[in-house]
């Protein structure tokens, strides 16, 4: 049933649900298969246009240095086809971790949509994998992530590269939760303005913005919006999929799915997926503050705690660093020497 | 001499300077149809390499290839430098593997059978070319072959990260390792042995170092291998250059001592 004031429709806005694949940073990526399916059986009829699952750092990242995930890729792909009849199935690849085998062992396993990702400023490392992707008659998108590190008009021209591709769609993670809604609109802006495709945004809630932010990105041109259910994702968490569904039908942009049927969905998220409801504490407001990666909190937290740090520090420290995604061996090195400046200071 | 394929390459721009003779005609260069030379050390590609071997097959000459792609004798000198003398194509692995490998040869030496090995690799973005850029999967294949090939080791992973943080950071390899029987491991030991590793690829590679203040949870072993350069033209952050390079030329003057 509609909710909203009936606005007249004005772009449909298409809903990406990233819960079982963001939301696996919020534990540790241990979903099992059971919860998968889960989520996914539940989910489908709600009218979402792709349910993404995987490792939270995609294809093949299960590893010590992020985390060894409950069941394969495989087996973490079958369970969520086996739910999904209508809605069409996800998957996420870091190029540098995953490879074009493990993009073949998904399409054999039928996902059906490719999102490929690279830090903002290597999209180049990308146009391999949507190129394959795209030749396999498949649907590829290109995504950059910690947008924020670049300039609008830098990722209006790696998007545009990424189309070149093969890309289906292209756009841009705001990974550290970082954005204002004006930096929004301005990027978004930027790129829509560049490529002939449909544009991406992903949002995280550190400044409490994730619906604001989406919001501003669809008035804006984006024509696909990241959200998970309950907000199931890295750090502070994603944007709400039950909020943001009737948020954006409240503004102009109906999106296809059904308001009360994710609610039902998001109390059995809450009883059966989530240990800890996404919401930004003073960590998650520091670190959106700080820029850094929203996937590096449970390390950091662990890290601060091994060496006595304050780990609002630490996270300053590693923004002051410009470290990003994949490179949480330096958490433990910025700590070591947070604890070796602190002692110099007590000693002096 | 320098051969490239761009008459505004910068490399040969550079290699000019410094009164190095050059060609930009690639495979149609002069010194490919007189085969006036001993030992060529291809820095293309994966793809490119291949399609270079032919030519050089049948000039019958010595390769260093400093691609992954994955042809020849793999050749990391504090392990097994002897070999590059029996080998017509060596296979210079990759930077990660240059780096990796010692260590963890070393490691199993010390605690015997590995159950897992993982590496992740962190290089600066302006030190990886788009030879690089296009390759990671052969990176890894390459860089992982090297892991099984002189590590006793049941599964390994490698991890490729290319940052463009700022300052940039010097190119580093974290090893992480499960051995088979984490049991008597003597910590005090496995670190006398790291250095003396240290010190043999320090003999090829100056910038070579390895961070010893392991961690060990769980029977967990992690250490971190840095590079840095600056002995050369390179910048001092661009250390997976210099090891891969510095390793190619102990090679080579090894296949040198018996031409």
């Amino acid at each position: 049933m509609s909710l909203t004031r009936q606005n007249p429709a004005r772009r449909h806005v298409a809903l990406y649900d990233v819960s079982l694949r963001d939301g696996q940073h919020a534990v540790g990526h241990k979903l099992t298969a059971e919860q998968l399916f889960g989520y996914a059986s539940r989910v489908d009829d709600v009218g979402l246009s792709v349910v993404e699952v995987g490792h939270g750092n995609g294809l093949a990242a299960s590893s010590l240095l992020v985390g060894q995930a409950a069941v394969s890729d495989r087996e973490m792909i079958r369970a969520v086809r086996r739910g999904l009849t209508r809605t069409r199935l996800g998957v996420f690849m870091l190029p540098g971790w995953g490879r074009v085998q493990d993009l073949d062992m998904a399409m054999g396993e039928g996902a059906e949509n490719f999102r490929i990702a690279s830090h903002c400023s290597e999209s180049n490392l990308t146009f391999r994998y949507l190129e394959h992707v795209a030749r396999s008659g498949h649907d590829a998108q290109g995504v950059l992530l910690m947008s924020h590190m670049a300039s609008a008009s830098e990722l209006a021209e790696s998007c545009r590269a990424m189309r070149e591709s093969g890309a289906s769609a292209v756009g841009i993670f705001d990974s550290s939760g970082h954005y204002l809604p004006d930096d929004v609109t301005e990027r978004i802006g930027a790129i829509a303005s560049s490529v002939d495709c449909p544009v991406i945004f992903h949002a995280h809630d550190n400044l409490g913005l994730s619906a604001a932010n989406s919001l501003a990105a669809a008035r804006a041109g984006a024509g696909v919006i990241d959200a998970s259910c309950m907000g199931f994702g890295a750090g502070a968490g994603n944007a709400r999929l039950e909020l943001l569904t009737p948020l954006l039908e409240h503004a102009g942009f109906p999106t296809g799915a059904d308001t009360y049927k994710l609610f039902e969905v998001a109390s059995w998220v809450s009883d059966a997926l989530v240990e800890r409801t996404p919401y930004s504490d003073d960590i998650g407001i520091v670190s959106g503050l700080a820029g850094v990666f929203s996937g590096f909190r449970p390390h950091v937290i662990r890290a601060a705690d091994r060496y006595g740090i304050d780990a609002r520090d630490l996270f300053m420290e590693l923004g002051r660093r410009r470290v990003v995604a994949g490179q949480e061996d330096q958490i433990e090195l910025a700590a070591q020497d947070l604890r070796n400046r602190t002692e110099t200071v007590d000693h002096g | 001499m320098v051969v490239g394929r761009r008459p505004d390459s910068p490399g040969l721009e550079t290699a000019r300077s410094l009164g190095v003779p050059t060609d930009h005609r690639g495979l149609e260069s002069d010194v490919f149809k007189s085969g006036v030379f001993d030992l060529v050390f291809d820095c293309t590609n994966a793809r490119t390499h291949a399609e270079n071997m032919s030519l050089f097959s049948a000039l019958g000459k010595r390769v260093v290839s400093l691609t992954p792609g994955l042809n020849g004798t793999m050749i990391v000198p504090a392990i097994n430098l002897a070999d590059a003398t029996r080998s017509d194509v060596i296979n210079m692995v990759t930077c990660g593997g240059q780096c990796s490998v010692p260590v963890l040869a070393t490691l199993g030496k010390m605690v015997g059978r590995l159950r897992y090995a993982e590496i992740v690799t962190t290089a600066a973005s302006d030190s990886v070319g788009p030879g690089t850029r296009t390759n990671l999967d052969e990176y890894i294949q390459n860089t992982a072959d090297a892991i099984a090939r002189f590590v006793l080791v049941d599964e390994v992973k490698c991890l490729v990260n290319i940052s463009p943080a700022v300052p940039a950071p010097d190119f580093s390899v974290t090893v992480y390792a499960l051995p088979s029987d984490p049991r008597g491991v003597d910590g005090s030991e496995v670190i006398d042995a790291l250095r003396r590793t240290e010190t043999n690829v320090r003999q090829y590679c100056h910038g070579y170092r390895v961070q010893c203040d392991w961690n060990e949870r769980e029977g967990l072993l992690t250490m971190t291998a840095r590079v840095t350069g600056g002995s050369d033209l390179l910048p001092k952050h661009a250390g997976n250059l210099e090891i891969i390079n510095q390793a190619a030329v102990a090679a080579a003057e090894k296949v040198a001592e018996c031409l």
